[in-house]
């Protein structure tokens, strides 16, 4: 029996405190796991970068060159690969192949609050979305595309999104068996997300597009457009792009959209959510 | 001794209306700072929902628990630093190292020890770098033994320590409980081994459908229960002793309240007739027939000593 454990369970414990971090302990953890992953590895990092830089750069060598339009919808592209691919996919399959490991159940017997235990899987996806942000952005605007007319739009849609897609997986991992299970549990989510992106929405009737208009992902689409392009989706191009100061009165209806959705989905995922598989 | 545990009138019951489990049917304990009990019991008794009630997991519908005097479901920010709790099974990210999980359970406690020391304890330090899912069972065990232990906690729950481990870590496993309880560790298990009850509790309660049938040190427990003596049938006819018969395999087994007594009638019975009784043996009442009793059991005779009910579910 070392001194150690003798000293500390007769509660005589040297001066020092141990600063515990619970949610990077934790989050390190799910980072070395996703990193272990080369499924999830590849979609993370392939789908983000390639996928808009490619729409991108074949935007740029067209006649009219890098529009504002076509940055905004090679943006588009890329906040839906992040939030559908980086964060939700890959956080509802690790929750659901930690909840099948029993880590779940057995992580919450200790000193982690259960917030803590849930958010840590979202963290690796957000740090590989501010990286991806960084590389994506940084190479569509220094290779000459028109300036972005608000970037804090491109912030709020990321910063709404990211909350809101974390709990469409974890309200989806309530009906997911198991890992491989979700690539068909997620498709409802996805689907919706493709549905909600400029490229899907411009060719629709008006009336159908009024209605995917309040999808989940149209919203955050709309922050993008806004940013980038100084409009909401499924405006004519014939009106003026609005300035800095107007694009955040636009702002209201996606972010009320989003505030809508973000609450459904907590309280789907509270009410419906499961730690043991065999509950 | 002051109170580590105390339960009052626990009942949980699962599911609703026709399919509705009533697990766990008013139990009582009251656990010792420093002791260590175990709950004894067959599978469906009830003792993984009476200890997911003691540590907080769960809620009773109703009844009390106090750890350390306080609801470790109500108080659990000031109860669950205290506490190591190893479940019935599992709870370990497959992919990552054993290193890499002790880290991450370090991580989450607020007075850890070191990964190291946690290592040495369950003698897995050279399997550190060995990722979890490429260990035995027994391995994985040990490592699920080491995170609970990770946060030095004051008591552990520990449900069914040993189950999958080789006689030789299981032995290990037991003097590694022993020596953290000599330095004042209060442990509640749960265990499917009647020797691991015997090696490791100071008091024993036996569950049966949901309630505690019996509480009391192994002494207690078997002590009012009668003893055995056996031996081939000298094929001679043998002094009057109550309790004897011959069974199926020509042993002639007497079974007595008065151990001594009895067997001191048998051997002076013997030697006067110049009778050697072949395969001759005497022993006091087990807890496995305290055991099998209450699970009312005892018709059939187990096939294993150690082993009485088999695997979990």
């Amino acid at each position: 029996m070392s001194t150690a454990t003798n000293a500390a369970t007769n509660g005589v414990t040297s001066g020092h405190t141990f600063r515990r971090h619970p949610l990077a302990a934790l989050a390190r953890a799910e980072y070395l796991q996703f990193r272990r992953n080369k499924t999830l590895m590849f979609m993370g990092v392939a789908f983000p970068i390639m996928v808009p830089l490619v729409f991108y750069f074949i935007a740029r060598a067209s006649e009219d060159g890098a529009t504002a339009s076509s940055v905004a919808a090679a943006l588009d592209s890329y906040a839906m690969y992040a939030l559908v691919f980086v964060l939700f996919y890959p956080m509802l399959s690790m929750v659901t192949t930690r909840r099948g490991e029993g880590v779940l159940k057995r992580l919450r017997t200790g000193e982690a609050t259960d917030r803590q235990i849930l958010m840590a899987p979202a963290v690796p996806g957000l740090g590989l979305i501010v990286v991806s942000a960084i590389v994506v952005g940084a190479v569509v605007y220094a290779t000459g595309a028109p300036a972005p007319v608000n970037p804090l739009a491109f912030l709020i849609a990321l910063a709404a999104g990211a909350p809101l897609f974390a709990l469409l997986a974890l309200a989806t991992s309530a009906v997911t068996k198991n890992a491989e299970a979700a690539q068909i549990t997620a498709l409802p989510v996805m689907a919706v997300a493709i549905i909600g992106l400029s490229t899907s929405r411009e060719p629709m009737p008006e009336a159908v597009a009024d209605v995917v208009d309040l999808t989940p992902y149209a919203a955050i689409s709309d922050l993008v457009h806004l940013g980038a392009e100084g409009k909401v989706v499924g405006v004519a191009d014939s009106v003026a792009a609005t300035d800095f100061a107007g694009t955040f009165a636009e702002m209201g209806r996606p972010l009320v959209t989003l505030a809508a959705w973000t609450l459904i989905a907590a309280a789907v995922a509270y009410k419906g959510f499961r730690w043991d598989e065999r509950e | 001794m002051s109170a580590a545990v105390r339960a009052r009138g626990l009942h949980r019951t699962y599911g609703r209306g026709r399919n509705a489990y009533h697990a766990v049917r008013g139990v009582d304990l009251d656990v010792g700072d420093g002791e260590v009990f175990a709950l004894l019991g067959t599978n469906g008794a009830g003792k993984t929902t009476t200890l997911d009630l003691l540590e907080g997991l769960a809620r009773p519908d109703d009844g009390t628990v106090e750890i350390f005097g306080l609801d470790p479901h109500r108080n659990r920010k000031q109860v669950r630093p205290q506490l190591g709790i190893m479940l019935q099974s599992g709870g370990l990210p497959a992919e990552l190292t054993v290193r890499e999980t002790l880290t991450m359970w370090r991580g989450t406690t607020s007075n850890p020890t070191t990964v190291d020391h946690v290592l040495e304890q369950v003698e897995l330090s050279v399997r550190a770098d060995v990722r979890v899912r490429s260990l035995s069972g027994g391995e994985q065990r040990r490592v699920d033994l080491a995170s609970a232990l990770l946060g030095q906690p004051r008591l552990l729950f520990l449900d069914e320590p040993t189950t999958g481990l080789d006689p030789e870590s299981r032995r290990h496993t037991w003097k590694l409980l022993t020596d953290l309880n000599d330095s004042g560790v209060t442990m509640v298990l749960t265990t499917h081994y009647l020797e691991e009850a015997e090696a490791l509790a100071d008091r024993i309660a036996i569950m049966h459908q949901g309630t505690i049938g019996r509480t009391g040190t192994l002494r207690d427990l078997v002590h009012d229960r009668p003893a055995t003596i056996s031996f081939d049938d000298p094929g001679q006819p043998m002094p009057p002793i109550p309790g004897a018969r011959i069974d199926a395999g020509a042993r002639v087994v007497i079974t007595t309240p008065d151990l001594e007594h009895d067997l001191f009638e048998l051997l002076s019975w013997a030697r006067h007739r110049q009778i050697h009784l072949e395969g001759l043996d005497a022993r006091a009442a087990t807890l496995e027939s305290v055991f099998l009793d209450l699970a009312g059991e005892t018709d059939a005779a187990p096939s294993s000593r150690n082993e009485l009910i088999g695997a979990t579910s």
